[in-house]
């Protein structure tokens, strides 16, 4: 007997698939593959464009089309904010909000905090059930209620579990609260997805683990996270809580403890590498899926990449310009060169010179952050490719360390 | 995102490459003097003409209208989205970009089309307009216009010789001569007068200072105010130069002028111009008016408004403009214009640009990329009605949209010296 179509058309859709490809020997770094129902495809790791309000800070969509090797998308759902709920008001998926092309779909990955702008829990009095957020629109209070509301509405391919990230130095109790929440609010989350309508059923739940200085403690909450990977929703985990200005060995010491606890075959997500040798240190840790705030972050001040992001790597260096460019100075008054020369981006491909967008900046000109931004979210993603690549020939451990080495050296 | 080409159908001849083109010592004009460019009027209704304008860079179609680039570049788009939504020229301010970068630094480059990566045609102004509008203490003098500079306070001086050195610098297909500019607000008959003749006076030194006659042309700008007999004595004495113009332009509108004034300045313009010239009405943008001139018989019109406003979220369509901004645009899953094929109306709704705009960069980029679409669709629409002998309905539909209450009187008017009746 014939399926009704409506009927074919939901159960052809399914969670999103992660499989693990290879493993380092020498370290947690891994290469995987995630794959969704529309046809999202990603090779794994890889850093996710920021956005704001679903769209990056300057590329509009067709422009974002023409960086190769872009994989996907951080939504940050407070941008999302009505006047009065955490709701997308023009109706329908994010997908269609921001414009996606149903033929080369990016992955959409979505959380509350916001990876460009710290904005969770600024503001302490939200109550015990719900976790305050900056919007645009004012502080708002969010409970999970409101946000898996938001989730069903938006149907973004991988969400995080609501996460009690806290900024700054707390007291311990604050602390242990802020893991018990982000615990409950796990619980609840794979409740939901557990006996959900359908509505979530092609959502990929990535379960969060608050990450703190207290080692113990990352184990535990690591363990018991750890205890849910057998059910169907969860296809991956969260690191959460990092990327908050705490110090470096901190920073590793909770990823590697935690990544250590987490089965092998979920996919893992960190927010908030600060530079490229984070983000390196990150995959070390075994991480897969990871923010590129530090391409907003260039852009937005008028830097471009030029650290080497090929696999010779350490060969293109010779400009003696150090890691990135800063094109507000004055000394590319005059420089006709493209902002790295032999890079595929729009705007190196097109000759648009050092020389055009310093007077572009100079003036205020908005073409100066499309430039940049083209080149900076392609330099970022040929450098995941070369990470990739090295992770599948064996030898990413010493391309990690001639690249920390080079990295500090410069 | 793709428009259909009417410009593959209508080729005149092949076109030379680009590099060929460059090395041409000139384009014959009509009368077989030596300029860089050729004008072939395809058809005619009315006064009305749809032309092809070939230019060192590129064979523009008119009647055209030309996004404002300031600085080298329009409102975030890159030149690959310009060429994608039509735009056949794109105009560079002289004030501005000898200001910064500065005309030395852009020749360097190799020019202004090089420095930005503009492959189609451009257009720079004589910065004389800038200065004024711009500087409160420029002062006009025989020798030119005098200010004070903004970066170092010193007085400088702007005179038809440096207006052409720096164009000529920059490098466009298309430079304007330094023209007297008089405020609108100025009452006196005798300072129009005065900014009348020194205007030919100005063109004749642009004129012999002007280096690359074979690659760039140089428009000179009729003046004369809103007054019928200056307007006929700039009109004779620079058409007493006619072997020596490509085009010529109609200055001294858009100045808040009252509407009526407007249309007759450029009617008497239009009708005692050279058939075979180019005719290009300065700082015009608003759909209405382009329409009204494109039936007295111009060519081509600049302006910022289209990208300015989009900026403040003022998007526009068929009825006049919409505010995105306004807090009836939330929830509103429409398109900014349901009948327009932008890339932007295929994707975004009312709602999602109304949280752009102000407050994200790439809210004004995606509303600027409707307005000129809207633009370049709208000089299309004016073109294909008159190749199609279908003008005057197509006119009649517009003003229809534009005035459902009915057009203003002297939209009336002015189509009737145009030879149609709304
Ligand atoms: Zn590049
Ligand atoms: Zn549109």
């Amino acid at each position: 007997m014939a399926v009704p179509a409506e009927k074919a058309v939901i159960s052809s859709r399914r969670r999103p698939q992660f499989s693990l490809c290879k493993e380092d020997s020498k370290s947690g770094a891994r290469t995987g593959c995630i794959t969704t129902w529309r046809g999202a495809t990603a090779e794994t790791p890889f850093g996710l464009v920021v956005t704001r309000k679903g769209l990056p800070s300057y590329l509009t969509l067709d422009n974002l089309g023409k960086v190769n090797g872009v994989q996907g998308m951080h939504v940050c759902a407070s941008h999302f904010f009505g006047r009065d709920a955490l709701y997308p008001r023009e109706g329908g998926s994010l997908s269609e909000i921001i414009g996606q092309e149903d033929a080369s779909p990016l992955l959409v990955l979505c959380g509350l905090r916001d990876p460009a702008c710290y904005n969770l829990n600024l503001y302490p009095a939200a109550g015990r059930e719900k976790i305050s957020v900056d919007t645009e629109v004012g502080v708002k209070a969010v409970s999970q209620q409101d946000y898996i509301d938001f989730v069903r509405q938006a149907q973004p391919d991988l969400c995080l579990s609501l996460s009690d990230d806290v900024v700054g130095s707390h007291s311990k109790r604050r602390r242990e609260r802020a893991q018990q929440r982000t615990a409950a609010w796990l619980r609840d989350s794979v409740k939901c997805f557990g006996e959900s309508d359908g509505a979530l059923g092609s959502v990929g739940l990535i379960a969060s683990v608050l990450a703190t200085e207290d080692g113990e403690e990352n184990l535990r909450q690591a363990r018991s996270a750890e205890a849910l990977a057998s059910d169907p929703s969860v296809v991956g985990y969260a690191v959460m809580g990092l990327g908050l200005g705490e110090s470096e060995e901190c920073r590793k010491g909770a990823l590697q403890s935690i990544c250590g606890e987490l089965p092998r075959e979920k996919l893992r997500y960190t927010s908030g590498p600060n530079t490229p040798l984070e983000l390196i240190e990150a995959i070390e840790c075994g991480v897969d899926v990871l923010d590129a705030t530090f391409v907003n972050e260039l852009t937005a001040c008028g830097m471009a990449m030029a650290f080497p992001a090929d696999a010779e790597g350490p060969a293109v260096s010779g400009t003696g310009r150090g890691l990135n460019l800063n094109l507000w100075s004055e000394e590319f008054t005059h420089d006709q060169g493209v902002l790295v020369p032999g890079c595929g981006c729009y705007t190196c491909q097109n000759g648009f010179s050092r020389g055009y967008i310093h007077h572009l900046l100079q003036c205020r000109e908005l073409l100066a952050e499309v430039l940049l931004e083209f080149h900076n979210t392609h330099h970022m993603c040929r450098f995941m490719g070369t990470i990739r690549a090295k992770i599948d020939e064996g030898v990413f451990s010493e391309y990690a360390k001639s690249f920390r080495k080079l990295y500090i050296h410069q | 995102m793709g428009v259909a080409g009417e410009d593959e159908q209508k080729m005149v001849g092949p076109s030379p490459s680009k590099k060929m083109r460059r090395a041409d010592p000139g384009l014959r004009g009509a009368n077989g003097k030596a300029c860089a460019l050729e004008f072939n009027i395809l058809a005619r209704q009315g006064r009305a003409r749809a032309s092809v304008l070939r230019l060192p860079h590129y064979d523009c179609r008119t009647p055209m209208f030309m996004p404002v680039g300031t600085n080298g570049s329009v409102k975030g788009l890159t030149p690959q989205q310009l060429r994608e939504l039509d735009c056949h020229l794109v105009l560079g301010n002289t004030y501005h970009l000898e200001n910064r970068p500065g005309a030395d630094i852009v020749q360097e480059f190799g020019g202004l089309h090089e420095f930005s990566k503009w492959d189609r045609a451009m257009l720079t102004d004589s910065g004389g307009f800038q200065m004024v509008s711009l500087l409160h203490l420029a002062d006009i003098t025989e020798e030119g216009v005098s200010f004070q500079s903004p970066t170092n306070g010193q007085s400088m001086m702007l005179t038809p010789e440096h207006s052409m050195r720096i164009q000529n610098k920059l490098g466009a297909d298309i430079m304007m001569a330094l023209d007297d500019v008089v405020s609108s607000v100025n009452p006196s008959r005798e300072r129009f007068e005065e900014a009348t003749y020194r205007t030919t006076r100005w063109f004749d030194r642009c004129l012999s200072a002007h280096e690359r006659p074979g690659d760039q042309n140089l428009f000179p700008i009729v003046q004369g105010g809103l007054d019928r007999e200056l307007r006929a004595i700039s009109l004779r004495q620079l058409m007493e130069r006619d072997d020596r113009i490509p085009g010529y332009a109609i200055g001294g509108l858009a100045g808040g002028e009252d509407k009526e004034s407007f249309w007759n300045v450029v009617d008497w313009c239009t009708a005692a111009l050279p058939e075979d010239k180019p005719r290009y009405v300065m700082g015009i943008g608003y759909p209405v008016d382009i329409v009204v001139c494109s039936a007295l018989g111009a060519d081509m019109y600049d302006c910022v408004y289209p990208t300015r406003t989009a900026r403040f979220g003022t998007a526009l369509v068929p009825s006049g403009t919409i505010r995105l901004p306004q807090a009836v645009m939330e929830g509103d899953d429409r398109p900014i214009d349901e009948t327009c094929g932008c890339p932007v109306c295929k994707k975004y709704t009312r709602s999602m640009l109304h949280r752009l705009v102000g407050t994200d960069s790439h809210g004004a980029i995606l509303v600027s990329i409707h307005n000129v679409y809207y633009m370049q669709r709208l000089m299309r629409e004016i073109r294909e009605a008159i190749v199609q002998q279908k003008f005057p309905e197509y006119v009649r539909r517009f003003m229809a949209q534009q005035y459902p209450e009915g057009a203003p009187g002297w939209v009336v008017n002015a189509l009737k010296a145009a030879e149609i009746d709304l």
